[in-house]
């Protein structure tokens, strides 16, 4: 078991070398850079030189991405060259804000998927499911933008439910924890619902198909011949086994949504990782773009290991080549 | 259940296209999209046309922020406003409307054009050759998994210094053929094991013969539905970039750049003709489009057709 999994990170190590060489690469080939912004209108050139050198800009392209990634390796990202202050700060206080946001979507998509998957299953054919089944479709096919603008529209604007955008109401004093949690949930509620709203429908497919699946296996008529309650087969017998490749794309549905919250984010100014890479990529800062870009690029990576990984534990039919 | 041994005499063999156009029938909710689909692009193609895009561009500083004649929000309509209204510039918001959606139709074919082209060149040589080339070409793909795609989107986005629908249309195509290849490349591998091929081969066919006169012919079904759908895909791409400000120019109209107004706190609350229109079209357009898409991945499915 930990054998396999050593063998399949080592595989991981030539796909973040790519990833890493390819964003290195890209940020070199950047129009402008933050530098001058940095040394400011009334800077001389040697000044600007000397700020060149500090940051470790100078010289041949292969020595600065060396030294970039022997220094990441070492968990420095380098100097935000916009805001002045260590990359890994800026991405701390931020991705406090992207957990926050996909936590809640993560549990918006459960609290959605489970039910609906279980009821299109029980129900196969019926109204019931035929329904469920055109909401996933539609929820498949709709754009994540146009949902947001609209909900932004309905229930911000018309209806007043939930605030247009923003992390947390900035009237109310640091002091008052309590009132400031209830503001951030508040503000959370609707980016995340449309996130869930437009990322559920795979997990509803696998659940369903799971369940239909698992209903027509021997083990159940066998239960059911024995006179087994149906909603003990249910409950009992094939959640369980619907569970496995559930849990299996679970990683994936948390990475979905993580990732899902760029254009989210920024459409509703919320201050995550993704309005970060936005606003960092306006003022070509580069240390922060490419620090996002190989955290996400990571993430994707963890995601489809341990997917990987919770499979073999709960099924330990299956193992991992 | 009886299983009736068909009589080899009275099997009948039906073309595709017959597949298809029964299947579409069959599902009254795909025909109607389909109807929908056709109207739209004959509609702004030919509107387009008819207008021009100089015309719709033109500025009218005296008819600025005009509500559309029927518009019952607010202070109600304006006589002068014309059928949606007028954007902050004067510009008819229904012409530029047309022009919007003609654009954004042709950058989401010209995508599916390019990545199904790549894709099905890709898919049916590896999945045909297997072996290394097959492996070498599933360890790039797996690489390309793992990178960020909105992201590097954004970030090739900036590299370019001169932008329009061309390097627009060379964005989205970037990562969009790696899903479709995969796919193609498993039912290739599917096709390859059958009798046809084994009975082509036997006769002396070329590779490249079997290859495109024998399995292509059989994933026509599934690559159409791929066609469609990912015109739509693109669509819904196109209009993220847009709105998070990393879209075509102004100068450009496209229906992401129309969503965009949104955004504009003004926009948002009392002048809604500008963006709503818009968001409305897009969802017409992608919603049609994939009940087409899944009508056409039913017809490659025997089982799951629901014409009989």
């Amino acid at each position: 078991m930990i054998k396999t999994i050593i063998r399949r990170m080592l595989i991981l190590i030539p796909q973040m070398i790519v990833l890493s060489l390819a964003l290195f690469l890209m940020a070199d080939a950047m129009p402008g850079d933050a530098i001058w912004g940095l040394a400011g209108p009334e800077a001389s050139p040697e000044e600007v030189a000397a700020l060149i050198e500090a940051h470790g800009l100078d010289g041949p392209w292969y020595q600065q991405y060396i030294s970039w990634v022997s220094n990441i390796i070492r968990g420095d990202f380098g100097r935000s060259l916009f805001h002045g202050r260590p990359v890994v700060d800026i991405i701390n206080i931020r991705i406090r804000n992207t957990m926050w946001l996909s936590l809640f979507s993560t549990i918006f998509t459960l609290v959605i998927a489970i039910p609906f998957g279980i009821i299109a299953a029980r129900y196969v054919g019926k109204w019931q499911d035929r329904s469920i089944l055109m909401y996933c479709f539609i929820s498949s096919a709709v754009p994540a933008i146009a949902l947001a603008i609209l909900s932004i529209w309905i229930f911000a604007l018309i209806l007043n439910w939930f605030p247009m955008g923003g992390t947390v109401d900035v009237l109310i004093s640091p002091a008052e924890t309590f009132r400031i949690l209830l503001s951030r949930l508040h503000h959370v509620m609707l980016p995340s619902l449309v996130l869930a709203v437009v990322g559920n429908f795979g997990t509803i497919y696998t659940l369903r198909a799971q369940i239909v699946d698992n209903s027509a296996s021997a083990y159940v008529v066998t239960a059911k011949s024995k006179g087994v309650p149906t909603r003990t087969i249910y409950y009992k017998h094939i959640m369980r086994n619907s569970l496995i490749p559930f849990a299996q794309g679970l990683p994936f549905l948390i990475i979905g949504l993580v990732t899902g919250s760029i254009m989210i984010e920024r459409i509703f100014s919320f201050h995550g990782m993704g309005d970060l890479f936005l606003s960092s990529i306006q003022v070509r800062d580069w240390p922060v773009v490419n620090a996002i870009a190989m955290f996400y690029g990571f993430l994707t990576i963890i995601g489809i290991l341990s997917g990987d990984i919770i499979l073999t534990l709960v099924d330990p039919r299956i193992k991992i080549k | 259940m009886d299983i009736e041994t068909p009589n080899v005499g009275d099997v009948k063999i039906i073309s595709l296209r017959k597949i298809f156009i029964r299947e579409i029938f069959a599902d009254k909710l795909a025909l109607v999209s389909l109807f929908v689909f056709v109207g739209i692009m004959l509609f702004v193609f030919i509107g387009a046309a008819v207008i021009g895009v100089d015309q719709a561009l033109a500025f009218d500083i005296f008819n600025l922020n005009q509500a559309p004649t029927w518009w019952p929000f607010g202070n109600g309509g304006s006589p002068t406003g014309g059928f949606l209204g007028t954007t902050p510039s004067g510009q008819s918001m229904a012409q530029i409307l047309i022009v919007a959606a003609r654009n954004s139709i042709i950058i989401g074919f010209s995508v599916s054009f390019l990545s199904l082209t790549t894709s099905i060149l890709l898919g049916l040589v590896i999945g045909y050759y297997g072996g290394h080339i097959d492996n070498v070409a599933m360890r790039i793909m797996d690489t390309l998994v793992i990178i960020p795609t909105i992201m590097v989107m954004i970030i090739v986005r900036t590299l370019m210094l001169d932008f329009g629908v061309f390097h627009m249309v060379m964005i989205l195509y970037m990562f969009s053929w790696i899903g479709p290849a995969r796919g193609i490349r498993n039912l290739t591998m599917g096709q390859k094991v059958q009798d046809y091929v084994a009975a082509s081969k036997t006769l002396g066919t070329r590779n490249i013969a079997i290859i495109f006169k024998k399995i292509l012919p059989n994933l026509t079904a599934m690559i159409s539905a791929m066609v469609v759908l990912t015109v739509g895909t693109s669509i819904g791409i196109e209009t993220g970039l847009a709105v998070i400000g990393f879209g075509l120019p102004v100068g450009t109209p496209s229906l992401g750049n129309l969503v965009a107004n949104a955004l504009n706190p003004t926009h948002m609350s009392q002048r809604q003709w500008n963006w709503l229109p818009a968001v409305i079209l897009i969802l017409i357009i992608i919603i049609s489009i994939n009940f087409v898409g899944q009508a056409m991945s039913r017809a490659a499915n025997a089982q799951q057709r629901l014409s009989s």
